[in-house]
């Protein structure tokens, strides 16, 4: 399929008040996603997730490299060519609350960008509120509502609600679950789900929580210090797990069932500042399997399978060493 | 296996101008030596109540309005101020969350560790300074050495954390009190301190209560589980028997919520929690359950034992079991 939206080596850094050094917060990143698909983006806090969200939406400028919205570079429009665009690509936040106006009700919020971007008149404008409230499940009472008045996964559906009330093609979700409880969360990934086979909307889902980006994601892409160091179709990502990064991440994740038992797969310490990036792969600091040479070189992405990259030196070596494992001390399973 | 703390009916609540708020209803709770005990809640279930409950630290407007907590023969509600701060501190430590705004942003940390240890027994200063050193390289902060003299603004939340677990184990408590310990840290960083506590708490035989909202956590960490909802146990059972047969219709909800491959139109609950200021009648779960007779409307089910040792509060379940 065509993307939809591409990012060709994605550059961001800040510079710091009082130094010539900058904060290198993404360094070359790309990928794609396709209509109606998920590309979830996991890393730990500082690993750069969150800045690619807002480069690829650009709300805040990259430095370098180019993102195409339906072959259309936006690094090169004006502000105002983006104004146009910007029904078709919206944002979904983390705080449910803290990203609604506390003086509007829920009716004001989800007419807000169909007066902006849209000629519906006001009785029109108030059928597609109605029309938005169904789509996320909440009954019609609430257009008279407040957000204070309402649940956090209620906010969350508002929220939800207001991102798809210009149709957009392409929504961006920046941990969107990680403040709810359990329960809520899944009612709320459910839904995303829902919206997304009814409208084919693309969705770059940020996330530091696994569970929720594998039952979400098409695909995933792992991020460490500004990087993709891996990037896989999700049950394969979560099968085979081949960059040492991963797989730490993933046996650091407690599983919901006291039968199975992960194999412990440890990093050392806490990840380094993006200020001083370490040198060569920048995980050999924690890394487990580092040797010599990770030190110095920088890893090029290996393909390792179908559609499946790692950026590790020793992938294709580490990959035949966890095969040879599986087969000998299978994970205890029931 | 000797009990170590002993909770029977207690009852918190709040006197606001909203009404009464009635945080925990009546709960029981027992945790043995060498033991983690999992409490799993959400927002609203009363687990951080409970947590300062059962060191008698509820703070206004909230009140303790029964039940007794037996911590080695004595009742922990009923003990006078000063042999409770003994108690607390030496002999049960309290993790809660946050711990960048638990700790005090003014003095270093080394010196608020050494001031907690010299609080509870250890009267030399080189002493206390000495073993504060030894709690943070317990804890595996790099550096301990240098880190005396950080103040909590310069840790990262991970760092901040293990200075809070490093005080709260100080004094080698008998009894572990950790509201979400991990909440809000790295999946990588949440390892480690579990493992830690795991480990100390074996090492040390004390016991834990890990008050968490993540199933994952209480399945790999635990030895048994108590599930909330509205201030009361709906379910309490050995962790392996809770995951093979959760019984009640909430932790069923609960534990379908964390599944990691797609169920389309997986049956979770409708709604929302309830308000403590607004309990529905009968089972506080009949809003929202699939499962609601008549009877969840009137009655309040009991706890009942539907195998050994688990126990389950719902009518119809207890129906189908007999």
């Amino acid at each position: 399929m065509v993307p939809i939206v591409r990012v060709e080596h994605l550059v961001k850094h800040f510079s710091i008040a009082r130094s010539t050094k900058a904060l290198q917060a993404v360094n070359d990143v790309s990928f794609s996603i396709a209509p109606g698909e998920t590309l979830g983006l996991v890393g730990e806090s500082g690993s750069g997730k969150t800045t690619v969200g807002r480069c690829v939406l650009r709300l805040i400028e990259p430095t370098g490299g180019r993102i195409l919205f339906e072959d259309r570079d936006l690094t090169s429009l004006s502000q105002e060519s983006l104004r146009v665009l910007r029904p078709r690509l919206q944002l979904v936040f983390q705080e449910p609350f803290d990203s609604l106006d506390p003086q509007m009700t829920v009716g004001q919020i989800l007419a807000e960008p169909l007066r902006l971007h849209t000629r519906l008149t006001s009785a029109e404008r108030r059928d597609r509120v109605f029309e938005l409230l169904e789509l996320v499940g909440l009954r019609r009472q609430l257009t008279e509502y407040y957000p204070h008045q309402m649940s956090a996964g209620q906010q969350q559906r508002v929220g939800i609600a207001r991102a798809i009330a210009t149709r957009p093609s392409f929504i961006v979700l920046d941990e969107p679950v990680s403040s709810l409880d359990p329960t809520a969360r899944a009612e709320i990934i459910d839904l995303l789900i829902d919206l997304q086979e009814r409208l084919s909307i693309a969705y770059l889902f940020i996330s530091h929580d696994l569970t929720t980006v594998r039952y979400l994601s098409t695909w995933v892409a792992v991020m460490y210090l500004g990087k993709i160091v891996e990037m896989s179709p999700t049950e394969e990502l979560f099968e085979q797990p081949s960059h040492p990064y991963t797989r730490a991440l993933l046996s650091a994740v407690p599983v919901p069932d006291p039968e199975v038992k992960r194999p412990k797969y440890v990093l050392e310490g806490e990840i380094p500042s993006p200020i001083n990036l370490p040198s060569g792969c920048h995980l050999h600091t924690r890394c487990p399997a580092a040797i010599a040479a990770c030190r110095t070189t920088t890893p090029e992405e290996v393909q390792v399978g179908e559609a499946h990259w790692v950026a590790c030196i020793r992938a294709h070596e580490l990959r035949a060493q966890q095969a040879w494992e599986k087969q000998s001390f299978p994970p205890l399973a029931v | 296996m000797s009990v170590l703390l002993d909770v029977r009916d207690l009852r918190i609540e709040f006197h606001t101008s909203e009404g009464i708020g009635r945080a925990v209803n009546g709960i029981d709770l027992s945790v043995d030596e060498r033991q983690i005990m999992g409490i799993v809640g959400e927002s609203g279930s009363g687990k951080s109540v409970i947590a300062s409950g059962l060191v008698n630290l509820v703070n206004p407007p909230g009140k303790i309005v029964s039940g007794t907590v037996m911590y080695r023969g004595r009742d922990l509600l009923r003990e006078p101020d000063r042999s409770l701060q003994r108690i607390r501190g030496r002999e049960i430590g309290l993790i809660v969350q946050n711990a960048k705004s638990a700790l005090n942003p003014l003095i270093p940390i080394g010196r608020q560790l050494a001031n907690a240890i010299r609080a509870h027994g250890t009267r030399d200063a080189q002493a206390a300074a000495d073993h504060a050193i030894l709690m943070l390289e317990k804890v595996g902060i790099p550096d301990p050495v240098m880190r005396l003299h950080s103040y909590p603004h310069q840790l990262s939340g991970g760092i901040a954390q293990r200075v809070m677990i490093a005080m709260a184990l100080s004094s080698n408590p008998r009894l572990l009190i950790a509201d979400e310990p991990t909440s809000g840290l790295d999946v990588t960083i949440q390892a480690q301190i579990l493992d830690l506590i795991h480990t100390l708490v074996h090492e040390l035989h004390s016991a834990t209560f890990l008050i968490t909202r993540d199933l994952g956590i209480i399945a790999q960490h635990c030895e048994s589980i108590a599930v909330l909802y509205a201030g009361l146990i709906i379910e309490q059972a050995p962790v392996r028997v809770f995951f093979r047969h959760p019984t009640h219709p909430y932790s069923e909800a609960l534990i379908k919520s964390v599944a990691t491959t797609r169920e389309r139109g997986r049956r979770l609950l409708p709604g929302t929690s309830p308000n403590i200021y607004d309990l529905p009648g009968g089972c506080p779960l009949n809003p929202r359950c699939p499962l609601v007779q008549p009877i969840c409307r009137e009655a309040m089910p009991g706890l009942q034992e539907t195998s050994p040792g688990h126990f389950v509060r719902c009518h119809v379940r207890a129906l189908e079991s007999n």
